[in-house]
C-alpha cells in the first residue's frame, strides 16, 4: 500500500472513530431513565373503607384500594397495559382488553397476564393520597 | 456489491468531482480566512443535529417550556452536553458569521460577478439572526420573556402577526417553536445552497490557474471543520450551560440585556431616530454594497465599511456598559 | 318599670372586647401578651359575657359558671378546642386518666408539661402566661414521675435528641442545596421532595410526639431521615460523576485531533 492510501486509511478511521464516539451517547439519551419523564403527582384524595378509586397524570393510571387495607397500584394491566378496574362484589382487579383478573393484592387470578400488578408507594398528605 | 450501488447511484464519480473542484488552486496568501463560510456551515450543521435532539423533548408551551428545558439540562443522559453544544454553537456560529463579513468585505470578494453571492449571504445572516432570536425565546426563562415582550413591542404593527394576542399565549410559543425549526433552517438551507453553488460557479475571488494551492482547499477547509468541531465541544465541556430562572409572568420584567448580537440595536432602541438606521439602514447598505461600490479603488469604501463598523460596535458596547 | 329597665341598661356592659376585659384584667392580659399565644385575645378562649355592677360597687361576671376555660374545668379539652391534633395523639399517651377529672387531680394535662414552672406567674397565670414549648421544661416534668433510668424517661430523650438531629439535618441540606438546583447535568428532584417529606415528617412528629409511642415515632423519624440522607448522599455523587464529564470528551477529541493531522499530511504528501 503506498503511503497515499495509507494516509487515506488512517484518515477515514480517524474520522469514523470521531463519528461513532457521539453516537455510542445517542441511544442514552433516547431512552431516558425510568421516571424521568414522568408527569405530575396524582392526588387520589380521600379513600372511605371498601372504596377504590382510579387517578391518572397523562397516560399513567393508577388505581388505589381501601380493603382492608390502603393499597395503591400501578393500573396497567401486566399483559397489554390497558387499565384494570375493581370489581367491588367479587373484590377483584378485571382487566377488560383480554379477562385477566388480579386480587385484592396484586396477585394473577386469571388471564393471560402473568406478572402481579406493580405495587406503588404514596404519600398521605392531609388526609389525602398522593402517588409521584 | 459497490459497482452495484456505484452503477446506481454514482456516488464515487459524484465524491471525485466534487474534490476535484474543491482542489483547485487558492488566492495567493488566502490564508484560512477563506474557510471562515466553511467553519460556519460546519456549526449550522452541528446546531441542526443538536437542535433535532434537543426538540424531541422540548415543551412549546408557556408553562410547560422551561419544565422541559430543565428535564434535558439536568436529568436526561447527556442532555446538558446537546444543550451547551446548541448555545455554545449559537455564539460561536454568530462570531464566525460576523468574521467571515468582515474578512470577504475586506478582500472585496463581492465585486462583479461575485454580487450575488454577497447578497444571498447577507440575507442568510439575516435569517440566521431571525434563527438566533426565536432560538433565545424557547426556554422561556425571565430574558426569554422579554426578549419576547421586546419582539412584540419592536414589531409595532406586525405585533399580532408576531405574538398572535395582545398577550403571549402558548400559541405564541408554538409559532416561535416553528419558526425555529422549521421555518428558518427551511430558508436558511436553500440559501446557503444558493450560496455555496454560486461559490463554486465563480470560484474564490482572487484564485487564478498560476497561483497553485498546497494545501488545497479541500484540506483548508476540512481542517477548519475540525477544528471548528473540536473547538465547540471543548467550550460545551468546559463551560456547560445551566438553567436560568423560570420566567414569572405576574413579575413586571426586570431590565436584563439581551443577547450580544442584539447590543446595537438595544441601545439604538434608546437614542431615537438611530434605532432606525441600525434597524434599517445598516441592512440595506449591505445588501446594496455590490451595486455601490464599482469603481476602480476601494480605499473609498473600506473607509466608510469601517466606519460604520465602527459605529455599530460602539453602538453595542455602550448597550453593554450602560 | 322603666326606670328598672334604664337602671339595668346602665349597669350592665357587654365584655365582648379585649379591650372590656382588660379593664379589670390587666395582668392576665399582659401576662398572654407575653406568652406563645400573644395573637390571641381573651375572647378566643373565654368567649364573651356580660358584667353587672353590683348596688356595692363591685363587680361580676353573669355567666360565670357557665364561662368557657374557667378555672375548674378541664383544660385540656380547652386546649384541644384548637390543638385538635395534638389532642388526638395526646389521648393514647396513657396520660390522660380520667379527663373529668379537674384541672390537678389528671396525671398530667396540657399545662403540666407545657406551663413552665415560673413561680411568678397568678394562679391563672400558668394557663395566660404558656412560654414556648422548652424540651428542658419538658423533661423536668417527665422527671416528676420518671426515673431518669426508667425506659420511658430514655426512650422519650433520645427521641428529643433525634427530633433536633433532624432538624439540623433539614436546615443544613437545605442551605446547602440553595444554588444547586440551576447546574447541568445534575438533577435536584430527589433532594428536593426528600426535603418536602421530611419536614411534613417533622410537623407530624411535633403533634404525634403527644401520644409517646416512642417505637411508631421513632419509625416515623427513621422514615423520613433514611431517605434524605440518602438522596443528599446520590446528590454528592452525581454531582461528582458530572465532574468526571471530561472522560467522554478525550476520546472524541483524540479522534478529532488525529484527523486534523492526517489530512494536513495527506494535503501535502499528495494529491488527489
Amino acid at each position: 500500500m503506498d503511503r497515499r492510501k495509507f494516509l487515506d486509511t488512517l484518515l477515514w478511521t480517524s474520522l469514523a472513530g470521531a463519528a461513532v464516539t457521539p453516537l455510542a451517547a445517542l441511544p442514552g439519551y433516547l431512552v431516558p431513565p425510568e421516571g424521568v419523564l414522568r408527569g405530575k403527582r396524582i392526588n387520589l384524595g380521600r379513600i372511605a373503607p371498601g372504596e377504590a378509586k382510579v387517578g391518572n397524570s397523562g397516560a399513567r393510571v393508577v388505581i388505589a384500594v381501601n380493603d382492608g387495607g390502603l393499597r395503591v397500584f400501578d393500573a396497567a394491566c401486566t399483559h397489554d397495559r390497558c387499565p384494570v378496574k375493581w370489581v367491588r362484589e367479587t373484590r377483584i382487579f378485571r382487566c377488560d382488553c383480554h379477562g385477566a383478573e388480579f386480587d385484592a393484592h396484586g396477585k394473577v387470578t386469571k388471564g393471560p397476564a402473568k406478572e402481579p400488578l406493580a405495587a406503588l408507594a404514596y404519600s398521605e398528605e392531609n388526609g389525602e393520597i398522593v402517588v409521584d | 456489491m459497490i459497482e452495484w450501488l456505484e452503477s446506481r447511484l454514482g456516488l464515487r464519480s459524484a465524491w471525485t468531482s466534487a474534490t476535484t473542484r474543491l482542489t483547485r488552486p487558492l488566492p495567493a496568501g488566502a490564508g484560512y480566512r477563506v474557510t471562515l463560510g466553511v467553519a460556519a456551515a460546519t456549526i449550522l450543521l452541528v446546531q441542526c443535529c443538536t437542535g433535532a435532539l434537543l426538540a424531541l423533548y422540548y415543551t412549546p408551551t408557556l408553562d410547560g417550556a422551561h419544565d422541559s428545558v430543565a428535564v434535558i439540562t439536568q436529568e436526561l443522559r447527556f442532555g446538558w452536553l446537546a444543550r451547551s453544544l446548541h448555545v455554545w454553537g449559537m455564539h460561536l456560529l454568530v462570531g464566525i458569521l460576523l468574521l467571515h463579513l468582515l474578512a470577504e468585505f475586506v478582500r472585496g470578494s463581492y465585486r462583479a460577478p461575485r454580487e450575488m453571492i454577497w447578497v444571498a449571504g447577507v440575507v442568510l445572516f439575516a435569517v440566521i439572526a431571525a434563527g438566533v432570536f426565536t432560538g433565545q425565546v424557547l426556554p422561556m426563562d425571565q430574558e426569554a420573556y422579554q426578549g419576547l415582550k421586546i419582539a412584540g413591542a419592536t414589531a409595532g404593527p406586525l405585533g399580532p402577526l408576531v405574538i398572535g394576542s395582545r398577550d403571549p399565549t402558548d400559541a405564541t410559543m408554538m409559532r416561535f417553536f416553528v419558526a425555529h425549526i422549521l421555518l428558518i433552517p427551511a430558508a436558511f438551507i436553500g440559501l446557503l445552497v444558493l450560496h455555496a453553488l454560486l461559490v463554486g460557479r465563480h470560484r474564490l475571488h482572487g484564485a487564478t490557474a498560476e497561483t497553485s494551492g498546497d494545501p488545497t482547499f479541500l484540506a483548508r477547509c476540512a481542517t477548519a471543520s475540525l477544528v471548528t468541531i473540536a473547538a465547540l465541544a471543548i467550550l460545551a465541556f468546559a463551560w456547560p450551560k445551566g438553567l436560568e430562572p423560570k420566567a414569572d409572568f405576574t413579575k413586571s420584567i426586570a431590565e436584563s440585556k439581551p443577547l450580544w448580537l442584539f447590543l446595537p440595536l438595544y441601545q439604538a432602541k434608546k437614542m431615537g431616530p438611530v434605532e432606525w438606521f441600525v434597524l434599517f439602514g445598516v441592512p440595506l447598505l449591505l445588501v446594496a454594497l455590490p451595486f455601490l461600490d464599482r469603481g476602480q479603488s476601494r480605499r473609498l469604501t473600506l473607509i466608510a465599511g469601517f466606519i460604520v463598523i465602527t459605529a455599530v460596535a460602539a453602538l453595542g458596547v455602550m448597550g453593554a456598559t450602560s | 318599670m322603666i326606670v328598672l329597665i334604664a337602671a339595668l341598661f346602665l349597669v350592665q356592659e357587654r365584655a365582648d372586647t379585649p379591650e372590656a376585659c382588660m379593664k379589670c384584667h390587666t395582668e392576665q392580659a399582659n401576662e398572654l401578651k407575653g406568652s406563645v399565644h400573644a395573637r390571641e385575645t381573651c375572647i378566643s378562649c373565654h368567649g364573651t359575657d356580660e358584667v353587672v355592677k353590683n348596688p356595692r360597687g363591685t363587680v361580676s361576671h353573669r355567666h360565670l359558671p357557665t364561662l368557657k376555660s374557667w378555672r375548674g374545668r378541664n383544660l385540656v379539652e380547652d386546649c384541644a378546642a384548637c390543638h385538635t391534633g395534638i389532642y388526638d395523639a395526646y389521648r393514647v399517651s396513657g396520660h390522660t386518666i380520667d379527663t373529668k377529672k379537674p384541672l390537678g387531680e389528671m396525671k398530667k394535662g396540657c399545662l403540666d408539661c407545657h406551663a413552665g414552672d415560673d413561680p411568678e406567674l397568678t394562679p391563672g397565670g400558668r394557663a395566660h402566661g404558656i412560654p414556648k414549648a422548652s424540651r428542658g421544661a419538658i423533661l423536668n416534668s417527665c422527671r416528676g414521675c420518671h426515673q431518669t433510668s426508667s425506659a420511658d424517661y430514655v426512650s422519650g430523650r433520645q427521641l428529643y435528641q433525634d427530633q433536633d438531629v433532624l432538624d439540623g439535618r433539614i436546615s443544613a441540606i437545605e442551605v446547602a442545596m440553595r444554588g444547586r438546583g440551576s447546574k447541568p447535568g445534575v438533577s435536584v428532584r430527589e433532594v428536593t421532595a426528600a426535603l418536602a417529606g421530611a419536614k411534613r415528617t417533622a410537623a407530624e412528629l411535633q403533634i404525634r410526639q403527644h401520644g409517646l409511642q416512642f417505637k411508631s415515632l421513632e419509625e416515623l423519624r427513621a422514615s423520613a431521615a433514611g431517605p434524605l440522607e440518602a438522596s443528599y448522599y446520590s446528590q454528592s455523587k452525581k454531582e461528582k460523576e458530572f465532574e468526571g464529564r471530561w472522560k467522554y470528551a478525550v476520546p472524541f477529541l483524540m479522534f478529532v485531533g488525529a484527523s486534523i493531522v492526517f489530512v494536513q499530511l495527506r494535503a501535502r504528501k499528495g494529491t488527489t
